[in-house]
């Protein structure tokens, strides 16, 4: 399993959105966070989340799940570790 | 006296009264903070032989930052500014810098206008997670920042806060303790997970 936390604030906020969108699975947790999982692989593209990069390249803050294979100004991977 | 956290808790601080940096351009900082800044000068100390050898003589004077807060710099008399305090316009010398606050995203416009129509290089302008800022540099080199914050930090973003570190810590902890240099986030982020999922287990 690949996944991400989010801070569920305004700012990381439209990255959830979009995570759906993009075919992830995302789950607001009660304790303030927000997880987007893939088996397998998780790619997430920044461009359709509207964020800029000092929110985007900061997105994992709330934890990770595997290891990152790519993260660059438009796209997130992440791989089972 | 043994500290406790009840201690601890009594005493509190009631924002920044100044900070101070050492400056070896007396009248481009007055210039740059009071007429550029339009910061008012609002006290200055002057002593003879009272600093230590070296320095027996200096200038420290004050410019006034809002909500009681000040700005300081020393003025070393007689003494060549050593190599090692010469800014470094990099990211090692910019983690130390100056941060001021305004209340509305318009007034931090009207500060970038004000200040590039002074002739101030307004280099850069970055809207963090909740911190919109505009950056420059005084006289010295030294970088400034206005900042505009975007909403309250709340109690969620103080968890967060918590755990970032708490994660961090431990896996510096973790590196040192093999003998390596901690040298990558991701560690920290998938200690950080762990934090996560034993809160949602625990609620």
């Amino acid at each position: 399993m690949a996944a991400i936390y989010l801070l569920d604030v305004p700012e990381f906020q439209p990255i959830a959105i979009s995570a759906r969108r993009q075919g992830l699975t995302v789950t607001t947790l009660r304790t303030g966070y927000i997880r987007l999982e893939s088996p397998g692989i998780l790619e997430l593209r920044r461009k359709p989340t509207g964020v800029k990069l000092p929110v985007w390249f900061g997105a994992p803050t709330g934890g990770l799940e595997g290891r990152i294979e790519l993260f660059d100004k438009e796209l997130l991977r992440i791989v089972d570790a | 006296m043994e500290l406790n956290a009840a201690h601890i808790a009594k005493n509190k601080l009631h924002g920044v009264h100044h900070t101070a940096r050492p400056t070896w351009k007396l009248r481009e900082t007055v210039e740059f903070y009071r007429d550029c800044m339009g910061l008012a000068l609002v006290h200055a100390i002057s002593a003879k032989g009272w600093g230590p050898p070296g320095h027996p003589d200096f200038l420290h004077f004050f410019f006034d930052s809002g909500k009681g807060s000040t700005i300081a710099f020393f003025y070393y008399i007689g003494v060549e500014q050593p190599d090692y305090l010469r800014h470094r316009t990099q990211w090692d010398g910019d983690s130390v810098h100056t941060s001021w606050g305004v209340e509305r995203q318009e007034e931090l416009l009207d500060w970038k206008a004000a200040l590039e129509a002074r002739g101030v290089d307004v280099f850069m302008r970055v809207h963090h997670e909740l911190i919109d800022s505009i950056y420059f540099r005084d006289p010295n080199g030294y970088l400034l920042e206005i900042t505009w914050q975007t909403r309250p930090m709340t109690a969620l973003d103080a968890g967060d806060a918590e755990r970032t570190l708490q994660a961090a810590i431990a896996a510096e902890s973790e590196a040192a303790a093999g003998g390596m240099p901690l040298n990558d986030i991701e560690g920290i982020w998938r200690r950080k997970a762990q934090l996560v999922r034993a809160l949602e287990s625990k609620e």
